[in-house]
């Protein structure tokens, strides 16, 4: 008991440790998640952009123009006309379009000329290309009943007609195809494992680093308990601070994600956060075992966490990555934890738990158990050496 | 005596395997980790439209094959690669497989588009079909209101007139460059590290090594001053190593001369030196000196784009004032607008607050440690 008590007190001392990374967690990971994620549709739904128009024209044409986009998406009026802004914004995704009218727009599309007006979008990108050929259309459509004979007042008119007209388009989604989108659980489960492996290895790693202390060892060794008791107290109070830390994470989860629509699939996400905790418990002996100096345990979990996190897409997602990085990343623990997300994430509450889920579940249970081994190997080879 | 310090000042640094590691080490690990993670995103641009794969199952003759064809056989830009299919089931088979992102099925007069999620791809084959009925509803109106201007209608549609064009920036490196900018930001606010470790080693109060240089007949500017260029040196160097790593090894380019970028990365490594001596000069206790060392470090890293790219973007959208004062956030914007858009009026506007950060900073720092006294008792 006493081996346990101590230990509870050595985690106390980390306490600024696990507030950053709680706080690091709480903020950025649900504004990341938030920001990510997207809804899933059993219903067609056109995607709305958001278009930023610079109107200098102010006209017939123009204001139809923009009267008609406001019905298919999100049109706002920027609030700088600095162009690299605007390009900042596109390329960061805060516009997907930037239009610019210019105050001649009206008298260039009368007169049929290519650069009536001008865009910017995210370089040839799909949403680009979709947003000016919806732009292009409505202005041919002018053309064509300017050519006609019409005046811009019916023209415009009878444009917007042709849209209302095509509006009535039929589409549908077909059930039972993998989406891959991700949504807001899997989105701060996913940041979760950042912040439980790092503090899982700060915070178990000095605890075992100090108990592993050569000092602290020998008194240790000449008490009154046995070497299976000394043993169960020092893993006993290591598994009750990891419980502790990643109840505090899912607690967090728990209370952030309350109405969200995927609340049912909240057992799996913590069955497989238990797995990530076996395997961040692991490391943590293992880097333990190599070093008790908690500035070289600090460096390591970050060298190690932070790489792995942006190799097993839990910062940039799996879909953008090389394979041949993939390739790579199925020998570490954290790609099964993603995988495992996105599986839950794809799947309906009841399909989750079968032999695929177990299977990544398992394989981070044993990840976890082989650097456990590991680490006591290295632990065992160095007392028998007296390193 | 200036020499003398600075001398020792480096050696003391450099012996210290600490600082290499986290100052030099942990950097360019994390930036192969970056460029494993998505290098391939910087070389490729991911956004690139392509032709999008879909399926088309016919059931009738119709213009709407027409259409199909050419969207397909566009040899220049081919919106769509098409693969017709005889019957609907085929069709489904293969957007299920994700061999299609969708089909369209025409049932006599009816065309409708099936896809397998929201999103803006289906959202563009959905308007392709929006596209047709609207031609269509053109046509018959001008058809029935003047029917002798139908066949210029019809030319006008087909030559596809275009109205607009793109603005056109000069210089671009990938938005994905973010990321290491972001992390020059986040290994120059290291450098704060340094610059307690260094003041550690002249303050009484802090270490053993203190007190002895406290009571040795220098000047406290001196030895401070000494100190700082030893810190500013060897940060500037500790940055300039990771430029070129990320350069020469990892063949990911800056988008402008080097020599501009190592001048930026040294005004930064000198911000996180002044902002360790601040930080120094304020906090006595060695282990708030750590955590708030490392929790401004972290912060200011992650406001500006080390673990989530946009979200410097959309603060400087909605909250601007915390970008101006995210040293992070600063370095990251200079770097991200000298590769960009060349040396505008942004690029100056960070450049300075970096400067005026520095030098502000400093001057507090030596204004508390020039008042910074030791009783005889």
């Amino acid at each position: 008991m006493t081996v346990f008590k101590t230990i509870l007190k050595i985690a106390k001392r980390d306490w600024i440790t696990i507030l950053v990374y709680f706080i690091v967690f709480a903020c950025f990971g649900s504004l990341s998640a938030r920001g990510n994620a997207q809804k899933e549709n059993e219903t067609y739904q056109d995607e709305k952009m958001d278009v930023a128009v610079i109107d200098r024209s102010n006209s017939t044409i123009s204001r139809g123009l923009v009267k008609s986009l406001q019905k298919t998406d999100r049109i706002v009026t920027p609030n700088t006309e600095d162009l690299t802004e605007l390009n900042d914004d596109v390329r960061f995704d805060i516009y997907d379009y930037v239009l610019i009218l210019p105050k001649d727009f009206e008298e260039k599309v009368m007169a049929g000329e290519t650069d009536a007006a001008e865009y910017i979008s995210g370089g040839e990108s799909i949403c680009g290309h979709l947003m000016s050929e919806k732009i292009r259309l409505y202005l041919q459509d002018v053309v064509l009943y300017l050519n006609s004979g019409d005046s811009k007042e019916e023209a415009v008119a009878g444009a917007e007609d042709a849209m209302l007209a095509s509006s009535h388009v039929k589409s549908e989604i077909l059930s039972q195809v993998k989406t891959g989108q991700s949504t807001f659980l899997a989105g701060i489960f996913r940041f979760s494992s950042y912040a439980l492996l790092m503090l899982l290895i700060e915070v178990v790693g000095t605890i075992l680093g100090n108990i592993r202390h050569s000092d602290v060892r020998r008194r240790i060794a000449v008490s009154g308990a046995s070497f299976r008791q000394r043993n169960l107290s020092l893993y006993g109070a290591v598994l009750v601070v990891s419980v502790f830390m990643t109840g505090l994470l899912i607690a967090f989860v728990l209370i952030a994600s309350v109405g969200d629509s995927d609340y049912g699939k909240i057992p799996y996400y913590i069955l497989n956060e238990i797995a990530i905790m076996v395997c961040g418990i692991g490391i943590a002996t293992m880097i333990s075992s190599i070093t008790t100096d908690s500035s070289l345990i600090s460096m390591i979990a970050n060298t190690v966490v932070l790489s792995m996190s942006f190799l097993c897409g839990v910062f940039v997602p799996m879909e953008v990555m090389s394979s041949k990085v993939l390739m790579v990343s199925h020998f570490l623990p954290l790609y099964w934890f993603s995988r495992a997300i996105q599986y839950i994430n794809d799947h309906s509450v009841k399909a989750v738990m079968g032999p695929a889920f177990c299977s990544y579940l398992g394989i981070q249970v044993l990840f976890g158990i082989g650097f456990f081994m590991i680490g006591l190997i290295i632990f065992k080879k160095k007392e028998l050496y007296a390193v | 005596m200036f020499c003398h310090v600075f001398v020792y000042r480096i050696k003391e640094l450099l012996r210290n395997p600490w600082h290499l590691a986290w100052n030099l080490l942990f950097p360019i690990g994390l930036a192969t980790a970056f460029f494993f993670g998505f290098g391939n995103l910087i070389k490729e641009d991911p956004e690139l439209f392509t032709a999008i794969p879909v399926g088309y199952v016919k059931e009738a003759d119709q213009p709407f094959d027409e259409v199909m064809t050419s969207l397909s056989e566009d040899k220049k830009d081919p919106i769509l690669k098409v693969s017709r299919y005889s019957g609907e089931e085929q069709a489904k088979k293969a957007l299920r497989a994700g061999k299609v992102r969708g089909y369209y099925i025409q049932k006599g007069d009816t065309i409708s588009v099936v896809v397998g999620r929201n999103g803006i791809t289906s959202t563009t084959l959905h308007q392709i079909l929006k596209e047709y009925e609207n031609q269509k509803k053109v046509l018959e109106t001008i058809g029935a209101k003047h029917p002798e201007k139908i066949a210029a209608a019809v030319e006008t549609i087909q030559s596809r007139q275009n109205f607009l064009h793109p603005h056109v920036f000069n210089q671009y490196t990938s938005v994905y460059m973010n990321y290491f900018f972001s992390l020059i930001a986040m290994a120059s606010l290291y450098g704060s590290w340094l610059s307690t470790t260094m003041l550690s080693g002249i303050s009484a109060n802090m270490t053993e090594r203190g007190k002895r240089y406290e009571s040795a007949p220098i000047r406290k500017m001196t030895s401070l001053s000494a100190g700082l260029a030893a810190t500013m040196l060897l940060q500037g160097v500790f940055n300039g190593i990771l430029v070129l790593y990320i350069q020469y090894v990892l063949q990911l380019h800056f988008g402008v001369p080097l020599w501009q970028v190592l001048v930026v990365t040294t005004v930064g490594g000198a911000m996180g030196i002044a902002i360790g001596i601040f930080i120094g000069a304020l906090v006595k206790k060695k282990g708030l000196q750590m955590a708030l060392t490392l929790g401004v470090s972290m912060v200011s890293s992650f406001l500006s784009g080390l673990m989530w790219g946009e979200i410097r973007q959309i603060i400087e959208s909605r909250i601007p004032v915390v970008n101006r004062l995210n040293p992070a956030a600063m370095l990251t914007g200079c770097l991200y607008n000298l590769g960009n858009y060349g040396m505008t009026k942004n690029f100056y506007r960070d450049l300075y607050s970096m400067i005026l950060m520095t030098l502000g900073l400093l001057l507090v720092s030596v204004a508390v440690l020039r008042r910074r006294n030791y009783d005889s008792l």
